[in-house]
């Protein structure tokens, strides 16, 4: 198999235009002058602080300088402005662990404040200090590590077949403490009863500090932290038919069902039959009680068994933690589904 | 720093293999070429000397990687492509289109080592390091892709 395997692979090639992109990446870097490219993560980071309006900080350029500031700033920023109840500070207060490693290298010191653990959603609050001269203030958004990778003691997926995951920067910037801090959410695609609320050893990694596309600073930061396992509620329900879109027939609308739907403080997990996997359900989010919406704020789906034969697993991570003693339904496009 | 020589040099022996492994990574040949194009602006700026093609070929491993991270953590990015959505090349022998097809159908998890193993021809301990997964890990991923590559093509 080897070498039909090496055979196979002889005749993958970089297409042209790929060869000519790369062969005038030298003429183009001699004839401009170095841009400033603000990489995605930065750039999505920088429109989220911006998208903070109606807050102190928002108005400064400033960053929540601990993981509950911001989350109540989510809240405001999600309830138009209705006050926050103190069973959701609670629970942000329950679900928030300090951490407070460091480490050190080239002279900057990365912190790992906090994190705070979901089902599948994992944020972990960074504070950057050091010998660097850090620019401060509404450009300081344009920091973030090169490299960001998180590594469990195990594998947190238990199925045979891969668990999509993802990081982002929801923000990076100067907090009203002056320090650079930063927030990294990480999510994975997790499926069945799995869980990262099983408790973990884990290691975040980072290389390079970036200031947009320039390295501030080369290195390499290892933080090693515990996810204490904890019970958090969830809410279940059997099967639920949404409204969804068919993306392969011109997103024509259909129906689709949602079997073994999993509801918990931090996000949504449920299962399609293979046959309906291309029918992406509505946009939606939980519904609270007093009629607070708490929006989706991302995702992955991916195949569990065999891949076209076997369940399409969703799994997707709110915007910020809920209270889940006051759900009271989750909302595909026009549809809610009551709960409790 | 390169000179323009020597990073013509570079990438005219490099290219393909960056662009293979962005390929194993996603599957799908644009995201592919914005990883590889990425790790060989990488490749261009960086300022680190190489002692040799060996260590530049290592080293160009691990961008690569990381880029293909990177890009897969883009919160605007899809995390899943459907293989259908995913034009594979056209081989010039059937068993060789039929076989890598099969290897798009593995997970992720298993692509990427396989071809470090099997067409890179590093070692289990030097793919866990790059992949920063156990030696053990590699090992197990690795006799799993084989068997499910084995039962795949014999079903064929």
């Amino acid at each position: 198999m080897k070498n039909l395997y090496r055979e196979t692979f002889d005749e993958v090639h970089a297409s042209d235009t790929l060869r000519r992109e790369v062969w005038s990446m030298t003429k183009q870097e001699q004839n401009t002058p170095k841009r400033c490219r603000v990489p995605a993560a930065a750039l999505a980071a920088a429109v989220l602080v911006l998208a903070l309006t109606g807050t102190t900080l928002a108005a400064s350029g400033l960053v929540p300088g601990s993981m509950k500031n911001w989350f109540i700033q989510q809240w405001a920023g999600t309830s138009g402005g209705e006050g926050i109840s103190a069973e959701q500070v609670a629970l942000f207060d329950r679900l928030i662990q300090e951490v407070g490693v460091s480490d050190t290298c080239g002279g900057v010191t990365v912190t790992l404040d906090s994190i705070t653990c979901g089902d599948s959603a994992l944020w972990l609050l960074l504070k950057v200090s050091g010998d660097l001269d850090m620019v401060q203030g509404e450009a300081a958004t344009a920091y973030y590590f090169h490299d960001t990778e998180v590594v469990f003691s195990r594998e947190p997926d238990r199925e045979d077949t891969p668990g999509g995951s993802g990081m982002e920067y929801p923000f990076s910037g100067t907090s009203e403490d002056g320090v650079q801090t930063m927030l990294i959410r990480y999510t994975i695609t997790l499926t069945g009863t799995d869980s990262l609320l099983d408790g973990y050893d884990a290691v975040l990694h980072l290389g390079d500090l970036m200031y947009g596309d320039s390295v501030a600073q080369e290195g390499e930061w290892v933080l090693s932290f515990k996810i204490e396992p904890s019970k958090q509620e969830v809410l279940t329900l059997e099967s639920a038919e949404v409204p969804a879109h068919d993306h392969e027939n011109g997103s024509e609308a259909v129906t689709t069902e949602l079997r073994d739907i999993r509801v918990s403080a931090t996000g949504i997990r449920f299962i399609q039959i293979a046959e309906q996997q291309m029918f992406a359900p509505d946009q939606g989010g939980v519904v609270l009680a007093d009629g607070t919406e708490v929006s989706r704020a991302g995702g992955g789906s991916r195949w569990t068994g065999e891949i076209s034969t076997g369940e399409w697993a969703s799994d997707y991570y709110w915007k910020l933690p809920v209270d889940l003693s006051q759900v009271v339904g989750i909302r595909f496009g026009g549809t809610v589904i009551p709960l409790n | 720093m390169l000179t323009e020589k020597e990073f013509t040099a570079a990438a005219e022996q490099h290219l393909d293999m960056v662009y293979r492994i962005a390929l194993n990574w996603f599957r799908s040949p644009p995201d592919a070429e914005d990883a590889a194009q990425n790790a060989m602006l990488r490749l261009w700026r960086a300022e680190k000397p190489f002692a040799d093609d060996e260590h530049l070929r290592r080293w160009l491993v691990r961008v690569t990687l990381n880029e293909c991270k990177r890009i897969s953590a883009n919160p605007w990015r899809s995390r899943t492509v459907p293989l259908e959505n995913c034009p594979e090349p056209v081989f010039s022998d059937p068993a060789r289109q039929t076989l890598f097809h099969e290897v798009m159908t593995l997970p992720v998890k298993y692509r990427v080592p396989l071809y470090l193993y099997y067409y890179e021809g590093y070692g289990v301990r030097e793919i866990g390091e790059m992949l920063g997964i156990k030696t053990s890990t590699v090992q197990t991923r690795l006799a799993r892709a084989r068997a499910k590559l084995k039962t795949q093509l014999e079903e064929e």
